[in-house]
């Protein structure tokens, strides 16, 4: 068997996971406003943001998807000493998920919730290359314009590296409310979430 | 850490990881689905139910060393319950604690909303003892789940209007039922219903426990919520005639008190930290 290198994950995991928790709270509960999250290391080419989260959010009780860029035995061991969170077999399985937000070309096949329990979704992690406040002129940039619960009036941001199939599923809402997924995207050093809530139009 | 004022032997803030996860995790989703009432694994706490175990899991599973933590009991910062709550997380945390709304990062709760509005970046947590608002119409949770998946509430309206037709107004002035951005219909806990604007597109997080039965709910920053009423009967405040015996406001929540043997009633804020904040203010200017 190959002797997979273990990375180190948080320095003080009470607190950090605690710190990294307080600002996803805060990103999932105001959509578009960007927030420093990072894990001491990256793991390979997963973000030190990413990492955090899968810190924060992960264990035994949460089947984790991981998408071919991330499928990897040295991040699935990493993952699984940190978290001991189980690999979901189907994407419908999955709590999370884990990819590139570029690599998504549906989003058909994970789990929306059900009528009677709604909770019962995937929420999606997804990297991507760049958040920002500001409109972007980088043209695998897109801006969004975001309206609904968390935020006063409406709220921009610009991503970098979203596939066809995410921006779709977001600007077309194909399920109807309380029905959906969460996404929690994931640049370097920083995050930013849109729950089901949020209305949103590309500009 | 602040190692020297925590409790030896317990985690930061009492709860193991494992429940502050899944705990945390809960609170996400209900923050994605405002109103709705998310289950969860719920441990036993070293306090008995009705002394707030749902808020005080809520509270163990956000707060931080950074936070500045105000627990009120009707309003009151020095109640048995308000005082036992603050002692716990003051020694299992080291956190600071203030009775000033203004400073505090985390509020919980029981049975108000402070008076001063409340800003962007707190959490108010409150204590609910019953979480499902069709409960009293409806004892089965099977039912009151397909009622609130189909959204079903023109029980809830009935109930209402019956209160019009036999009082002439709706009764009901505690944890008056609210819509939360136009889909769940939600128990704001037994607040007065003269604290339910307050809850309405507000800056700060509202979070919600109830420790019996395992559940949390909660509403976003700047999310609708709307008490429910009829076009020839919106809905309405409580109002009095009397003013705080002890600042003077004539706009807060007003507590009945005897004041003597004879029976003299009078009238204080029930909110402590605001009726000593402008007792204060009064006495600078
Ligand atoms: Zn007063």
């Amino acid at each position: 068997m190959q002797n997979t290198a273990i990375v180190a994950g948080f320095a003080d995991p009470v607190s950090d996971a605690q710190q990294t928790f307080r600002k996803v709270l805060k990103a999932m509960s105001e959509p578009g406003v960007i927030v420093e999250a990072a894990s001491p290391e990256a793991l390979e080419h997963l973000y030190p943001s990413t990492f955090a989260v899968c810190q924060t959010l992960l264990d035994q009780q949460t089947p984790l998807w991981l998408s071919k860029e991330f499928s990897n035995p040295k991040i699935q061991h990493n993952l699984h000493f940190h978290t001991g969170m189980p690999l979901a077999r189907q994407p419908l399985d999955a709590q999370f998920a884990l990819a590139y937000a570029g690599e998504i070309a549906t989003l058909d096949d994970f789990a929306k919730g059900t009528a009677e329990y709604p909770e019962r979704n995937c929420t999606m992690i997804l990297q991507v290359q760049a958040i920002s406040a500001s409109p972007s002129t980088d043209q695998n940039s897109t801006t969004l314009k975001l309206s609904g619960p968390g935020i006063k009036t409406e709220r921009q941001i610009a991503i970098a590296g979203l596939s066809q199939a995410v921006i779709r599923y977001l600007s077309d809402r194909p399920d109807t409310f309380p029905l959906g997924i969460d996404f929690i995207f994931t640049a370097a050093q920083s995050l930013v979430a849109i729950p089901r809530t949020t209305q949103l139009e590309v500009c | 850490m602040n190692a020297a004022t925590i409790r030896d032997g317990y985690n930061f803030a009492y709860l193991d990881e494992q429940t502050k996860r899944m705990i945390r995790r809960a609170l996400l989703k209900a923050i994605a689905i405002p109103g709705y009432q998310v289950p969860f694994g719920g441990r036993e706490m070293p306090m008995p139910y009705g002394w707030g175990t749902g808020g005080i899991q809520l509270t163990a599973a956000v707060i931080g060393q950074d936070d500045v933590l105000k627990v009120i009991d009707q309003g009151a910062d020095d109640t048995t319950n308000a005082v036992s709550i603050r002692t716990f997380f003051k020694d299992l945390t080291g956190v600071k604690t203030t009775e000033k709304t203004r400073e505090a990062t985390l509020i919980q709760t029981r049975h108000r909303i402070p008076e001063v509005p409340l800003q962007a970046d707190q959490i108010l947590i409150y204590q609910v003892p019953i979480p499902e608002p069709l409960r009293f119409i409806e004892p089965s949770e099977v039912e009151t789940r397909k009622m609130h998946a189909l959204e079903d509430y023109g029980v809830m309206h009935v109930k209402l209007y019956e209160d019009i037709a036999r009082y002439g107004s709706i009764a009901t002035t505690y944890a008056y039922p609210v819509r939360v951005n136009g889909r769940y219909i939600m128990d704001p806990s037994p607040i007065p219903k003269f604290d339910n604007p307050k809850m309405d597109r507000i800056p700060a997080l509202q979070l919600f426990g109830a420790g019996r039965e395992k559940r949390i709910y909660a509403v976003p920053p700047y999310t609708e919520v709307l008490s429910l009423d009829f076009l020839d009967h919106p809905f309405e405040i409580q109002r009095w005639d009397e003013t705080c015996a002890i600042c003077g406001s004539d706009h807060s929540f007003l507590d009945e008190v005897i004041m003597d043997d004879q029976g003299t009633r009078s009238y204080i804020c029930s909110d402590t930290d605001y009726c000593s904040q402008r007792v204060q203010q009064e006495a600078v200017a």
